[in-house]
């Protein structure tokens, strides 16, 4: 029997394959039957098969041989003894959740926002030095700059001054008339800020209107500021106009006229500011963020390279 | 704490003691499955360090759980703790079997207890080295989930159903499994014929 088995099974896997069609026992049957595990019909019929099926016998025996094998070596003894005591039991620590790390993805993203912040707000803060006094250009000669401040000074009074009441009808055109008036299109107006006109030859009887961010240009070669409206499109009503007697006054008056001392003139300039123009800008708020970028940036580097 | 004195095996009335608290009953119980629990870390982990480690955490996650057992197979319910442990910490750490030189110790005899050998050394157990040797490097060729049937019914006596419930199975996976890794290991033991001692050959070796 064993030979035979022998010449079958060159390996006992494909011995066993192909002795399986002679029987209907799968191998599954004949380890479950090894191990006790088929019912009792399956188990009566598997030893009335066994005793006359010599190649079932083989089968057997083959199976058998290998648990017996896997038997023979006992298990490898523990290298200790795992008994609990009541202080391993009571040291054992819940496991801890492992420490949170801040993401390198989440510190890049602040570096990053920190850093537009940061020129943003430098931008800013550039941009609005040029409006207030201190940016402006003190004139070396302040005898030819403070007449130009003093006259933006006076404009600009005019525009939020409260004078003597007029009929509302009459000096708040609508913007169409405006329009007309000026011998414009809506089609013509610019996108862009532009000047106001009244600066430049001033209208007295024109309701001027100023535009958010429109610049105040000054007569060429005098300098210029820039006049931070809060509204949009706001038509002068009347009463804040001047009164025409003080507009002939004005234009009456020469440009000498107006000039005054330099001190005056200076502090016409402050008034001038502290009427139109936003406060001073600090340097502070970018500072800060500057310092916060370059912290930030140094401590993402630092995590990158502790991981 | 009470302690309790067994002269015959009584599983379930230890479990129950050891529900109420009773460390000594769940101490008993430990002795009497260590072995298993660490051969079955052993086989999963392929490192005798981690497997010693895993074993005792088994214990202590098992003790500590031990409310959640509602009976059944005490030993099936407790290799399944200690499976899963091994399966987390494989997943965790992609384990590979690691020797550092420390792991040896000192290699003075009288210094090192691994390294004495107080039985004596009959041919018998030279033979079960071999032969372990052997049906561990034919149980690493197998598929995991075959590996683990065959060592849990053929090396443990689990019953089918104690295997079913210890991997999570059902019962005829369990069969089908199990008849394709006795078939497979025999395949590989043949491979390795000439290498087997003589007592433990395979009949259709020997009979050549």
């Amino acid at each position: 029997m064993g030979g035979k088995y022998n010449v079958d099974a060159a390996g006992l896997g494909e011995g066993m394959k192909r002795m399986q069609p002679q029987t209907a026992w799968s191998d599954v049957d004949v380890s479950a039957y090894i191990d006790g595990q088929l019912d009792t019909t399956a188990q009566s019929r598997f030893e009335a098969a066994l005793e006359k099926d010599p190649l079932l016998q083989q089968r057997v025996t083959a199976m058998r041989e290998v648990v017996a094998l896997m038997q023979a070596v006992p298990l490898r003894e523990p290298p200790r003894n795992y008994l609990l005591t009541p202080a391993m039991i009571a040291a054992q620590p819940a496991k801890r959740p492992a420490p949170r790390r801040p993401s390198l993805l989440l510190m890049r993203l602040a570096t990053s926002l920190a850093a537009v912040a940061f020129v943003v707000t430098a931008g800013l803060a550039f941009m609005r030095q040029g409006v207030s006094p201190t940016a402006m250009v003190m004139p070396s000669d302040e005898a030819v700059q403070a007449p130009v401040e003093v006259e933006v000074t006076k404009q600009v009074e005019a525009l939020v001054a409260v004078p003597s009441a007029a009929p509302l009808q009459e000096s708040a055109p609508l913007e169409g008339e405006r329009l007309e008036k000026r011998g414009e299109s809506q089609a013509d107006i610019p996108s862009a800020p532009a000047p106001v006109a009244g600066f430049a030859a001033p209208a007295a009887t024109e309701a001027p209107v100023i535009a958010a961010g429109e610049a105040i240009t000054a007569p060429p070669g005098m300098g210029e500021g820039r006049v931070a409206v809060t509204e949009t499109e706001v038509p002068v009503p009347p009463e804040f106009m001047p009164s025409p007697e003080r507009v002939a006054a004005d234009e009456a008056l020469p440009m000498e006229a107006t000039s005054v001392s330099s001190g005056e003139a200076t502090a016409e300039m402050q008034d001038t500011y502290e009427l139109t123009a936003t406060p001073v800008c600090s340097w502070w708020i970018p500072g800060i963020l500057g310092v916060a970028t370059l912290g930030l940036a140094g401590l993402t580097y630092w995590i990158s390279r502790r991981r | 704490m009470t302690s309790i004195v067994t002269t015959t095996w009584d599983e379930p009335a230890l479990v129950q003691s050891a529900q109420r608290g009773n460390l000594d009953a769940f101490n008993a119980l430990i002795l009497h499955y260590q072995a298993q629990v660490y051969n079955l870390a052993l086989h999963l982990l392929h490192d005798e360090a981690a497997a010693d480690d895993a074993a005792q955490e088994a214990f202590i996650s098992a003790y500590k759980a031990l409310s959640k057992f509602r009976g059944g197979s005490f030993r099936a319910w407790l290799l399944r703790i200690v499976s899963n442990a091994c399966y987390d910490e494989m997943r965790r750490h992609q384990r590979r079997p690691t020797t550092l030189w420390d792991d040896f110790g000192d290699m003075d005899e009288e210094a090192n207890p691994y390294l004495v050998d107080d039985g004596p050394q009959p041919e018998q157990r030279v033979q079960q080295h071999e032969l372990r040797a052997l049906l561990d490097r034919a149980l690493c060729r197998l598929p995991q989930e075959q590996r683990m049937t065959l060592l849990l019914v053929d090396q443990m006596g689990f019953s089918y159903q104690e295997v079913a419930e210890t991997l999570g199975v059902r019962l005829g996976t369990v069969k089908s499994r199990l008849a394709r890794a006795r078939l497979a290991m025999r395949s590989l033991l043949q491979e390795e014929g000439e290498l087997l001692p003589h007592r433990y050959r395979l009949n259709s070796e020997t009979g050549n």
